[in-house]
């Protein structure tokens, strides 16, 4: 069967790129990265031209005037188009920790009026007013998101690393969205089970369709039995599972 | 035109929230409240066109924007800082990027300012406020409200390069003239320079003048160590060592090992502790961006995947009467390089290997601030090559400033009360997002052969990796060619300046288009600056006249312009004098002490919750859960592990090949307690700590090598003396454990002098670092308790005294007598322990340390969520102590606590000599007997202890 093809979007300043291709190598998808400015800017390549695609971790831009807001401006303003062809083609669509903050930026999540450039939510600094970088359990809540989909019911071990984490929703909202809480099956607000103060434990939401999924916790950097779990490559795997 | 809009959070700014609840710990507790208000002055645009980028400035629900300022005088003080007019916003490049994406067309130049309005204060406290915390006047200024703006682009005036002479001065002019250019040139050195602009038969130029300054520095030259011939030996006892998996010793920017799989590992430490007395978030921002550098700059570019931060700290709970003046609160300082580390290292994407903090008065005027980085780089590509007549050098990264000026020197410097002010200009900011730019083009560009050689800039800047990289072929520099973030730059500062995030490399002509492709990728800056020559000279001109379009440069680039620089080698590199340094053997001060025998249980439940409360090994985990400990997703064992990853680790693992589990191993060990009391046996100690935890790991001997940093005060004849007894000792154990050093660094600068004139000196200090490497990282013996009714023993050579221990300190005493472990005893321990870790038998291990054996059970219990019940009177005899608590509390480095199963005990008692001290339990308590009665120390409570004094000190 052919593998498939994911596009890791790299920018200056993102810096999981590697180890997300490699989750992605490793659950039997065909992972590249691909360049913002010189690839896909230039024309060179389309978002498009993929069955998965991943916005990964990192300080992209420097966090420069807010986290996530450069890289949205470019995808919102510059690359619409194809954003909407992403929505239309059905890709999948997976935002780590700063691409978690890409896309809801660019309003692609929570997504629920479907309003590219219309933000109706964000990432504020953690509760702790720290960064934190700790392992965490999540909780898998019972949705039709693609990403954890066979999954719900289950707990992950992950690690978090992040100042800007804590998910305050102002716009519409259906608590189905909600993909893993910290913590415990409800959800929790202790610290630090759940790091950020996220309301309801939330650690990552997906769009209504199930397809875009954002998370906080870092899923490719628990992917060998010898980094303490490997439980971020069901995440992976359930995602190129989904497109085979 | 200039348009201007300003953004705020409203009430809910976490921001504000932050600052205020920091400013309130600090001691402005009349500030009742906080408001930010972010300004945006737009050039080249209207309003209307400005409004456009409201979605770029301003988030639609959380944030309010609006071309008129939202705080209203009467609320408060209000203050405005901004960059300088003279330099370059860090983000300016990232909103011209969105502008465009916006469609808004025009603009120029952004600056961005943040307005601060203080609630219950007063304006001279607000002022106050602003200066101590919320600007660096290196970079920054509080702009004057209502101040108007022709234009945002950076201003100012350069000046011609000023001919100094020398010719005929008196020493006392000499000297006067390195004090009033801050030179810190000593009367020989002036000397030197004298006879040799004589020998040249002309004057110097500032650029000459300043580049000989800041290479015959301490900081760049080790004058110190090589007047007294250290470095020398410790090159000479690696050599001697010739292990066989080193690659290259102490020349190159790092150390480099052999790894698996034709990769090779690389090390290397740096301190950068002037920088970080005076401003901590600066300071210890650039202490990891240079460090890192220096992994990016070892061979052909190495990938850097592991960092730490050492630090050495005054009492964070002084108070601050006592604090001496020009130095700031160690509780400032602790907060300030936490904030530093966590803004640095986290948008690097290099994991936190140790946060370590100690702490120590004699830290009070100047920190111990040290960060090591690991690297990996392709086997091949581990040694540099050789720069060709005709290469390019090309300037990579960051734009140059006037920051960091004078920095070597000023770090070469013993540190005064003035320092803060006259010399705030060496401290330089950073802004880690273009190193981490070229952080992933570099390895692009070296599996590409597009590079001959490459180099960090740090201290000195492009006049040092200038110099070094052209100092056998020769190199010829336009300084017309650098690119600036300053207006206004005279020539010899565009020469030494310390500009954070910039490399220099020596790129083949044929490779200089494709090189620049790749650069381009990656949105690095780059540019040619000039070439090398066959000259054998450092020749440096300032000619905005000439173009460094490569297809139009010849091999054989000449004077044109004005004349900056033209140096022999041999001069700027030979010519130094070295100071007479005389030695003389210190009187020992008397400062033997027996603590009281503790009788009661009472007493022993005390001592007990001091020694696990004290700062220098509680929780560190408030500063370390800071720092990225998981990215590049191959960390094996971080800072913290165990159950609920709480318990501190003993040693860092990682897998830097993706799906390879073969490992890199690395262990830090750094004490400043020892180094008071004795530091040749401190030195000794820290080596055997080091390579110890590796060992108990079941990492081979013959697989790991060690970096030093030394730290000492500004020599006299005893610190020399002091000095050279570390270094010797340093010799003799590598060599007699047949591990080499094969990088390192050493300050002489750990002295501070207050504004009486009192010279406040650090401890001796030494931080050794050990890394290794193992074939498979599921074989590490972990550390933390595997079984309920295992056996637990003491083995390797055990030597109960209690000086410079944690538990003297909780008595306020120091005592006179570090344990001195005989080496071949641990040798002989280390063979018979391989068999038993190769067979299994051994299921958990840890090394005591700082604290003692009660330390490292609290960890282990913590580690497993197990308890343990412990005989004291199996060590009271054979150890032949006069008191049991000594064997509790004696940092008896090197000996470890091994768990086996119980039909394992006899092997274990046969081959290590060890001597069982009880058992692993179910339960959630540490029993403890001490002969005549037991205690039972609850575990929970002991947590509670033990988490408490560090979150304190950070409140």
């Amino acid at each position: 069967m052919m593998r498939p093809r994911v596009k890791v979007l790299y920018a200056p300043g993102v810096n999981c790129h590697h180890e997300t291709v490699d989750a992605f190598r490793l659950a039997g998808a065909e992972p590249s990265i691909c360049n913002l400015t010189s690839d896909v800017l230039s024309g060179r390549e389309k978002l498009t031209d993929c069955d998965l695609l991943a916005v990964p971790g990192g300080f992209a831009f420097g966090d420069h005037v807010a986290a996530g807001r450069i890289f949205a401006i470019d995808l919102i303003y510059r690359l619409k188009d194809q954003l909407l062809k992403i929505l239309e083609k059905e890709i999948p669509l997976i935002g780590i920790c700063n691409g978690f903050q890409v896309l809801i930026n660019t309003g692609l999540l929570p997504g629920t009026k479907q309003g590219i450039g219309q933000p109706s939510a964000i990432l504020d600094r953690n509760a702790s007013a720290l960064f934190e970088s700790r392992w965490v359990t999540l909780h898998v809540q019972d949705t039709h998101c693609l990403w954890t989909s066979g999954l719900s019911g289950q707990s992950l071990t992950l690690p978090v690393a992040h100042g800007e984490g804590r998910l305050r929703l102002f716009g519409p909202y259906d608590e189905k969205q909600t993909v893993l809480r910290y913590g415990s099956p409800d959800g929790t607000e202790d610290y630090p089970q759940n790091p950020n103060g996220s309301p309801g434990g939330r650690a990552g939401i997906c769009d209504p369709s199930g397809r875009i999924l954002g998370l906080m916790p870092h899923p490719e950097r628990a992917i060998y039995p010898w980094l303490g779990s490997e439980d971020g490559l069901k995440i992976f795997r359930a995602g190129v599972g989904a497109v085979k | 035109m200039i348009s201007t809009l300003y953004t705020q959070r409203g009430k809910d700014d976490p921001e504000a929230h932050i600052l205020l609840r920091r400013l309130r710990s600090e001691g402005f507790l009349h500030l009742r409240n906080l408001f930010i208000e972010k300004v945006f002055r737009l050039e080249g645009i209207n309003q209307q066109q400005a409004l456009k980028l409201t979605p770029l400035f301003c988030h639609p629900i959380t944030e309010n924007i609006s071309p008129q300022s939202a705080l209203r005088r009467e609320n408060g003080p209000i203050l405005e800082v901004g960059y300088q007019r003279a330099v370059t916003d860090p983000e300016l490049f990232s909103i011209l990027r969105s502008a465009q994406s916006l469609g808004v067309e025009g603009l120029i130049w952004v600056r961005i300012a943040h307005r601060y309005q203080f609630q219950g204060v007063d304006r001279e406290t607000a002022e106050q406020i602003v200066s101590r915390y919320f600007y660096n006047p290196q970079v920054q200024i509080v702009i004057a409200s209502g101040e108007t703006w022709d234009t945002l682009r950076p201003q100012g005036e350069s000046g011609p390069v000023e001919e100094i002479i020398l010719e005929r001065l008196s020493q006392n002019e000499l000297l006067q003239i390195s004090q009033e250019r801050r030179l810190f040139l000593d009367a020989n050195q002036m000397t030197a320079l004298q006879h040799i602009s004589h020998r040249m038969g002309r004057s110097l130029t500032d650029a000459e003048l300043e580049m000989f300054a800041q290479t015959w520095s301490d900081h760049c030259f080790h004058t110190t160590w090589k007047s007294l011939g250290l470095l020398q030996q410790l090159w000479d006892t690696t050599n001697q060592i010739h292990h066989p998996l080193v690659i290259s010793v102490f020349e190159d920017n790092a150390g480099a090992m052999t790894f698996y799989d034709e990769w090779a590992i690389t090390i290397k430490g740096e301190t950068h502790n002037s920088p970080s007395a005076i401003s901590p978030y600066g300071g210890i921002m650039t202490k990891h961006g240079g460090v890192i550098r220096d992994t990016l700059g070892c061979g052909r570019g190495a990938w850097p995947i592991g960092g730490s931060t050492i630090m050495g700290l005054g009492n964070p709970q002084m108070k601050w009467t006592d604090v001496p003046r020009g130095a700031l609160h160690p509780k400032t300082i602790l907060a300030e390089s936490i904030r530093g580390t966590a803004d640095y290292n986290n948008p690097m994407g290099i994991p936190m290997m140790f946060p370590v903090y100690r702490f120590h008065h004699g830290y009070t005027g100047k920190c111990f601030a040290l960060g090591h980085s690991l690297g990996i780089v392709p086997e091949d590509r581990a040694q540099k090559g050789s720069p060709q007549p005709g290469d390019f050098a090309v300037l990579i990264g960051g734009l140059t400033g006037r920051d960091g000026l004078h920095g070597a020197t000023v770090s070469s410097s013993s540190m005064t009360s003035r320092t803060s002010t006259m010399d705030a200009a060496h401290v330089q900011i950073g802004h880690p997002i273009e190193e981490r730019k070229f952080m992933e083009a570099i390895p692009v560009l070296r599996d590409r052969d597009c590079l001959r050689a490459i180099t960090d800039l740090g201290a000195a800047g492009l006049s040092s990796a200038a110099g070094e990289m052209g100092a056998k072929t020769g190199v010829w520099i336009n300084l017309a060619w650098v690119p600036l973030k300053t207006e206004g730059l005279h020539p010899w500062e565009i020469w030494i300046s310390e500009s954070q995030e910039r490399m220099l490399l020596c790129i083949p002509k044929d490779k200089i288009e494709e090189a620049f492709e790749i650069l381009e990728h990656y949105e690095v800056r780059g540019a040619i600056v000039g070439q090398f020559t066959n000259r054998k000279r450092c020749q440096v001109v300032f000619d905005n006249l000439i173009s460094n379009d490569p297809s139009r440069l010849t091999d054989d680039p000449g004077f044109s312009g004005e004349k900056v620089v033209d140096l022999d080698f041999n001069d700027l590199r030979k010519g130094c004098p070295y100071p007479k340094i005389g030695i003389q053997k210190p009187n020992k001060k008397d400062k033997s002490f027996h603590p009281p025998p503790l009788v009661t249980k009472d007493q022993w439940i005390s001592a007990i919750q001091s020694v696990l409360g004290h700062l220098n090994i509680c929780d560190q985990s408030p500063a370390g859960n800071q720092f990225d400990n998981t990215v590049q997703g191959m960390v094996v064992l971080g800072p913290y592990g165990g159950k609920d990853k709480r318990m501190p680790n003993d040693i860092w693992a990682c897998t830097p090949i993706r799906g390879q589990s073969y490992g890199v191993v690395a262990s830090v060990a750094f004490n400043p307690f020892y180094g008071e009391v004795d530091p040749a046996v401190m030195a000794k100690l820290m080596i055997v700590e080091s390579v110890s935890n590796l060992i108990a790991a079941s990492v081979d001997q013959n697989d790991m090598v060690l970096c030093d940093n030394f730290y000492t005060p500004r020599v006299t004849p005893e610190i020399a003396w002091m000095l050279r007894e570390m270094v010797s000792a340093c010799c003799r154990v590598s060599k007699a454990l047949g591990i080499p050093f094969i990088s390192g660094k050493d300050s002489s600068s750990g002295t501070f002098i207050g504004e009486d004139g009192r010279r406040l000196d650090i401890p001796p200090t030494l931080a050794v670092m050990a890394m290794g490497r193992i074939p498979d990282v599921s074989n590490l013996i972990p550390k933390p308790w595997q079984k309920p009714g295992n056996k637990l023993y003491l083995v390797g050579p055990l030597t109960p005294h209690l000086g410079g221990s944690i538990y003297l300190d909780t008595l306020g005493e120091r005592g006179d007598r570090l344990p001195d472990p005989s080496l071949d005893d641990f040798k002989t321990m280390w063979d018979r322990l391989k068999p038993l870790q190769k067979d299994h038998v051994i299921r958990s291990c840890s090394v005591l340390s700082e604290g003692g054996l009660i330390r490292r059970l609290f960890e282990m219990a913590l580690g497993s969520g197990l308890g343990c019940r412990i005989d004291l009177s199996a060590l009271v005899n054979p150890l032949g102590v006069q008191q049991p608590e000594i064997v509790l509390f004696a940092e008896m480095i090197g000996a470890q606590i091994i768990e086996v199963e119980e039909e394992a005990c006899p092997s274990v008692e046969n081959a290590l000599n060890g001597i069982c001290i009880g058992q692993v339990t179910e339960g959630t308590s540490l029993e403890i007997k001490i002969p005549q009665q037991v205690l039972c120390l609850e575990m929970k409570e002991l947590i509670a202890i033990w988490e408490a004094p560090f979150r304190k000190v950070l409140l």
